[in-house]
């Protein structure tokens, strides 16, 4: 049974993956190494503009998870509102084949940004060891696991997200220029907010309500701190927007 | 309704956006928007049917509406057939992708899930037909001329198509490559018709028309003006347009 299902699904989204990658960095001279570059540049650029400000950088490990994770966010945001599926005459299906076309490009913005992201966990946990630099608080392994399990949620997060705006940006040109603001906003506060403490409650409510990486991250972050457990009010709003999905993912059409 | 594939009674349907536009005093206006109104088409079974008409008279609306691409907003509509496709010589193509890569996307897409072997046999069926060399399989698209995107696009689609679809529909389809692709593509299709199943052919190419068609459909600003045999529509279409 699983053989004729499953496996076959893992070579077609495996070989979706390989041709939406090949083909997005054609061209280009250094080709992938965009996607570990990109990530580095805007750490980069954080850690200068926290330490000119601030001093110091308060969590490092928040900082580099929150650019990577809004790189993936804002990457796939910016995909709903423009990816098509063309001669789409030419399929069977074709508000599944456009729907598959979404997630596969969700997924190659998720696939090799977790792959940076451990690459950087990695960086930290051996700098620590050899370099005995305390400064920064390691990720341990049960941390990592909880990632990685939480990944598929934030997969089916983005995939709502994305079938929605696909669904209603063409229609509504006041809801695309809210996006771009959200999106904006979103890619300016997230990794500033979590490196440091905002301490203000509404500043953090605001950020709950517009920010999707607050639900992704704070999920995680709530349910590794014991006190609180498995924390459901993060994946309230992730699961609002999946009924809103279920309800309206038939409807998405490509004219 | 045996002998029908398809029924349609007081069928009407209204574009919500799409508005014929009129000009006043230099100034370009909304006025009513395009529709059709009062359908009423019976399609048989096993038949060729031909599609003519002017730019913008709706014959793409009412292929959509065939193939049930839009839902009519009025009037009945009943079918019994359990596979439809339409194809339409769209050239949009992804301009970074080569020949390959482009058929491995539709492949993907078509059949939404991955046998290698299956692909082996289509990818070499595909290179057959496009008559490539290796080195312009491997071209970006935006390198390659019109006619060969466009080759590579029918051929894709002929790749992929169901051979077993029991209504099929195309849509000003026949226009690809230069005049020996042309054919052979026309050839090609025509074969691949078993005589089970319905077919539906929009075009301008008359001769076309002629050849293959049991009837032809003549439509005019949303209505249709007459179905009859392929020689006395297109005359009657020749005569409106002098």
């Amino acid at each position: 049974m699983w053989r004729k299902t499953i496996i076959p699904k893992i070579y077609f989204y495996r070989e979706l993956l390989l041709i939406s990658l090949k083909t997005s960095y054609k061209g280009s001279y250094i080709g992938a190494l965009w996607i570990i570059l990109t990530p580095i540049i805007h750490i980069l650029t954080y850690v200068i503009f926290l330490v000119g400000i601030r001093g110091r950088v308060d969590n490092l490990l928040h900082l580099i998870t929150s650019v990577v994770l809004f790189q993936v966010i804002a990457k796939s945001l910016g995909s709903a509102k423009t990816e098509k599926i063309q001669n789409f005459s030419l399929y069977s299906n074709t508000e599944k084949s456009h729907r598959t076309m979404l997630k596969s490009s969700i997924l190659k913005n998720l696939v090799p940004s977790f792959l940076v992201l451990l690459f950087f966990y990695f960086l930290i946990n051996i700098s620590n060891i050899i370099f005995n630099f305390n400064q920064i608080q390691p990720i341990d392994l049960q941390t990592l696991l909880i990632i990685t399990a939480s990944l598929p949620i934030l997969f089916i997060y983005l995939n709502s997200l994305v079938v929605l705006i696909n669904k209603f940006s063409s229609n509504f040109t006041d809801f695309n220029q809210a996006l771009n603001f959200i999106t904006r906003y979103m890619l300016f506060t997230s990794p500033v907010f979590w490196s440091g403490i905002t301490g203000i409650s509404f500043v953090d409510y605001f950020i709950k309500l517009t920010n999707p990486v607050y639900f992704y991250f704070q999920f995680i972050y709530n349910t590794i701190n014991k006190s609180i457990g498995f924390d459901f009010f993060s994946l309230l709003f992730p699961s609002i927007l999946f009924l809103l999905y279920l309800r309206y993912k038939e409807t998405i059409t490509n004219e | 309704m045996n002998n029908h594939i398809l029924n349609i009674t007081n069928g009407s349907f209204v574009y919500s956006n799409k508005y014929i536009l009129t000009l006043k005093k230099l100034r370009l206006e909304k006025s009513t928007p395009f529709s059709i109104s009062d359908l009423n088409l019976s399609l048989d079974k096993k038949k060729v049917y031909g599609l003519i008409g002017k730019n913008g008279s709706g014959k793409t609306t009412l292929l959509k509406i065939l193939f049930s691409k839009i839902e009519l907003q009025g009037g009945s509509f009943s079918k019994s057939f359990n596979t439809s496709k339409l194809v339409s010589n769209s050239l949009k193509t992804y301009n970074t992708f080569n020949s390959y890569e482009i058929f491995k996307l539709y492949y993907l897409l078509e059949k939404l899930t991955f046998d290698s072997k299956d692909f082996e046999t289509k990818i070499n069926s595909f290179i057959e037909l496009t008559e490539f060399s290796n080195q312009d399989l491997l071209k970006p698209i935006s390198n390659l001329s019109k006619g060969m995107k466009s080759k590579v696009v029918f051929s894709a689609i002929y790749t992929l198509l169901d051979k077993n679809v029991n209504f099929l529909g195309f849509d000003e389809f026949f226009t690809f490559g230069d005049q020996y692709f042309r054919k052979k593509s026309e050839s090609l299709m025509l074969n691949l018709l078993n005589d089970e199943s319905t077919v539906v052919i929009s075009s301008h190419n008359f001769n076309l028309l002629r050849n293959i068609c049991n009837e032809v459909i003549l439509i005019d600003s949303g209505n249709i003006v007459d179905i009859g045999k392929p020689e006395n529509i297109i005359n009657l279409y020749r005569k409106g347009i002098s």
